[in-house]
């Protein structure tokens, strides 16, 4: 196993090299431009053997992914910011169709340079797996997982990872690159499903005949492909009487509470390969005996981690839980930790502008049904890229164990 | 078949409810097997087999004409003129003559605005 | 060397079922199935919001590509795909409308021109955004009326001139571009075989008359196109290798554009000095393309 201190986009291309990507659409943006500047050497040289596609903007880049994926290329590209919103059209029709794209994502605010999250939280419906990396490594591990994540039959749907900006794409750590051979053996090639060939296609629509037949008054997919709708030649009939028009919404949710499942199995399994796993959907650092749990995603996870381990000096139970997945959302994780806890403190790195901190309401909404149920207060730092600092964490920790202590709340939501 | 036909019976308009159940019984009488698409051969010339269209599931197109073109076939000198205008392949050259195909003809008049020596007339569809 | 094609030497075979829930006399379903027809079955479609979905009897893979602006991005990404898995011998071709290929589209287009995408585009050219109800796009010609640009003592319809899509496509030094029209199928037909040779990026704008959306009845599509070519109001020409140009029908002298505007609805109200405008800019256009004719143009 090879070590190399490299920067986080330097991370990225070796995961898309080591996932035998073979299609790669690439648009500059900071803070990810080296992503694919670092990929289009890896092509020149032949280190990866690709399509390598440069494209006009980020739309085209997932449009492009999309239609390759539909043709059976594992396809990869990367964007921030700006270019995440720009590509926002194109997202809904790559996760629509059930294809199986990666995208790293250098998490930076949707309106200034600085990194935060609200880049890709502003995807959240978009029907995309999203997945947070703390650091340079698991940016790396995460980029191979995603790929198996993505393309495991139970899920089929697109994963978009995201490593802070800056913080973690232009900041060098030390990696462990995993051996080629031991990701072939943990990725397999990726097999499209999608009725592509030209030779098949009229026995392809007397199959489709049957299957319209039979669901003329059931409510369920009227073809065994995935994203029959994407195929026009199929999809023709799909709008007579006994059609349920919401069916494809309501697939797509199964699928994405299906992928909890398998983003766990997926780590757990690379776990035992490579020496490295990161919990599933979530990481609980230090929470057995706690009484106060703060939740943080990305690099922020990274700082908390010493803070919890100040603070434990000082005897007080209080622990991290750090998000990975944040869509799927692990309602499932929150409402067994809050059975546990008295109090959780949320550090959001986002905003969703008329209502408050994401993950704040998304927690909130999880341990809704408890019959005894923990405070939760929001935080707000690091947005716009501003600097968060150890004691910042800690000054959160601590109020929220004050919050505990006192059992009751001064103010719901502090701007740090 | 009989809850296949049942389901169409309640689904559709009397008019073209004969029809669809003709579409529906020529479409499952035509499957013989379930061709596996792997093992279709890869390559090769593909020919044009008169598979029902799949449009017939859900639309009768035909419904819409108002006139539909009657061609005098003694008048016809196989120009194909009317053929290759015809929008949507409902004109067929039969034995070097003009052929409706009238389950699909819309009535648009093309083919009878562009014959040369007026050997197809647009005559009112009768109800 | 290239043979002039007849009507007999237009192959039998159809890549297209009959019946679809196009318009009655609709040029764009002719388009489409002279398109596949001349392709053949080994190729695959893309098709966008756009009238297009509705020729949904075309027996060729079809791929709705979910973003309007997103034709030649996705044409791009399964060209690729199928180099990819060893299949470069499957025509990618798209049948766009001209809304986004003129319009919306034209980034991507430009885009995949500039790349040289082993794809080939088709745009069938009705002139408007005619499957929502016929509103104007660039490419609608001077003074039509569309649903955006109506007609009163002060809007004459459109007030600019129809952007030259081919030219600027030609500039990007692309292998083949050419124009086409549903009433010269063995033109149409023969360009198709000859571009389908060609690897790189090809393009094809095919006049497409719109019965609904220019308002003539639907019989009269074929003869509006006529008329069109042989007014100049439509000229046929085609651009290799971004040089060379060449006019593939030349009428001896052109009919006068009255004769193909009258028959249109859309350009009902035009006054005389706007009919002699149009007129007169036609014969200018036509008169430098004859000087353009067997040059080297760029």
């Amino acid at each position: 196993m090879k070590s190399e201190v490299m920067v986080g986009n330097k991370a990225v291309a070796y995961s898309a090299k080591l996932a035998r990507v073979n299609l790669i659409a690439a648009y500059p943006i900071t803070p990810q431009t080296t992503i694919v500047q670092y990929l289009s050497e890896f092509v020149a040289n032949g280190e990866i053997k690709a399509e390598f596609v440069n494209v006009e903007g980020e739309i085209t880049a997932q449009l492009v992914c999309m239609a390759g994926s539909i043709a059976g290329a594992r396809a990869f590209t990367a964007t921030s910011g700006p270019g995440l919103i720009y590509m926002h059209h194109a997202l809904h029709g790559t996760a629509r169709y059930r294809l199986p794209v990666v995208m790293a994502v250098a998490n930076r605010g949707v309106r200034t340079m600085g990194p935060d999250h609200t880049d890709m939280m502003d995807q959240r419906d978009t029907g995309w797996i999203q997945l947070y990396c703390e650091n340079n490594q698991e940016a790396l591990d995460t980029g191979i997982m995603a790929y198996k994540i993505a393309e495991d039959e139970r899920v089929r749907l697109p994963v978009s990872y995201g490593l802070d900006g800056y913080v973690l794409s232009y900041t060098a750590e030390p990696v462990e690159i995993p051996e080629q051979k031991e990701v072939d053996d943990f990725l397999p090639p990726y097999k499209s499903t999608y009725p592509v060939l030209p030779e098949n296609f009229d026995a392809e629509i007397e199959d489709y005949k049957k299957h319209w037949l039979k669901g003329k008054s059931i409510n369920e997919p009227f073809t065994p492909y995935p994203a029959d709708e994407s195929f026009s030649h199929l999809t023709m009939v799909n709008w007579g009487p006994g059609h349920d028009q919401q069916w494809r919404w309501r697939s797509h949710q199964e699928a994405m509470m299906k992928a909890k499942q398998v983003i766990k199995e997926v780590d757990e399994e690379y776990g035992r390969r490579f020496g490295r796993s990161y919990g599933g959907l979530v990481d609980e650092y230090r929470c057995e005996d706690a009484d106060v749990v703060i939740v943080a995603m990305g690099t922020i996870a990274s700082t908390a981690r010493v803070a919890i381990d100040n603070l434990r000096r000082e005897g007080k139970p209080i622990g991290l839980v750090k998000l990975k997945s944040f869509r799927p959302f692990p309602k499932e994780e929150f409402e067994r930790i809050g059975k546990t806890v008295s109090t959780i403190g949320v550090l959001d790195r986002n905003i969703s502008l008329g209502e408050g901190g994401i993950v704040y309401n998304s927690i909130r909404s999880a341990i809704y049904d408890l019959e005894e149920k923990p405070l939760v207060l929001g935080y707000h730092l690091g947005l716009a890229g501003k600097e968060v600092r150890l004691r910042d964490v800690e000054q959160i920790a601590e109020r929220t164990l004050k919050t505990a202590n006192e059992k009751k709340v001064e103010t719901f939501v502090t701007w740090i | 078949m009989e809850s296949l036909e049942e389901t169409i019976k309640e689904e559709f308009p009397e008019r073209i409810l004969k029809s669809n159940i003709m579409a529906m019984r020529k479409a499952y009488d035509g499957v013989s097997e379930l061709m596996d698409a792997k093992n279709l051969p890869k390559k090769k010339d593909i020919k044009i087999e008169s598979q029902e269209p799949l449009i017939s599931y859900s639309r009768n197109v035909a419904d819409w004409r108002v006139f539909r073109p009657v061609i005098d076939k003694n008048i016809c000198v196989n120009c194909q003129r009317c053929w290759i205008y015809c929008p949507e392949t409902a004109i067929t050259m039969v034995e070097g003559k003009a052929d409706v195909n009238y389950s699909y003809c819309k009535g648009c008049g093309i083919c009878s605005e562009e014959c040369p020596v007026e050997a197809i007339k647009m005559e009112l569809e009768e109800e | 060397m290239r043979k002039k094609m007849s009507i007999r030497d237009i192959p039998k075979e159809e890549a297209m079922w009959p019946g679809n829930p196009a318009c009655q006399g609709c040029g764009g379903s002719l388009a489409g199935r002279l398109v596949y027809k001349a392709l053949g079955r080994n190729s695959v479609r893309v098709e966008i919001a756009s009238c297009a979905p509705g020729f949904m009897n075309i027996r060729v893979p079809s791929f709705y590509a979910p973003a309007f602006e997103g034709a030649a991005a996705f044409m791009t990404g399964l060209a690729r795909g199928y180099k990819l898995m060893g299949r470069e011998d499957v025509v990618i071709a798209g049948l766009i409308g001209d809304g986004g290929t003129v319009d919306i589209g034209f980034q991507g287009l430009s885009a995949a021109a500039e790349r040289n995408e082993n794809i080939f585009w088709f745009t069938y050219d009705n002139e408007a955004y005619m499957n929502t109800g016929g509103q104007r796009s660039s490419a609608t010609p001077l003074f039509a009326r569309t649903a955006t640009t109506p007609i009163s003592d002060t809007s004459r319809g459109k007030a600019e001139e129809k952007k030259n899509v081919p030219l600027i496509l030609a500039i990007h030094r692309v292998p083949y571009v050419a124009t086409a029209s549903v009433a010269y199928p063995e033109d149409l037909i023969e360009k198709i075989q000859y571009g389908k040779e060609i690897k790189g990026f090809r393009y094809m704008q095919i006049n497409s008359p719109c019965p609904t959306g220019w308002g003539f009845e639907p019989k009269d599509s074929i003869k509006v196109a006529r008329l069109s070519v042989e007014s100049g109001l439509w000229p046929l020409y085609e651009i290799l290798e971004g040089r060379r140009f060449r006019l593939t029908y030349k009428p001896k002298e052109l009919k006068p554009v009255t004769e193909a505007l009258k028959i249109q609805g859309r350009f009902r109200h035009l006054s005389t000095e706007e009919s002699n405008t149009i007129q007169e800019k036609t014969i200018n256009n036509w008169e430098r393309l004859l000087d353009m004719d067997g040059k080297e143009i760029f």
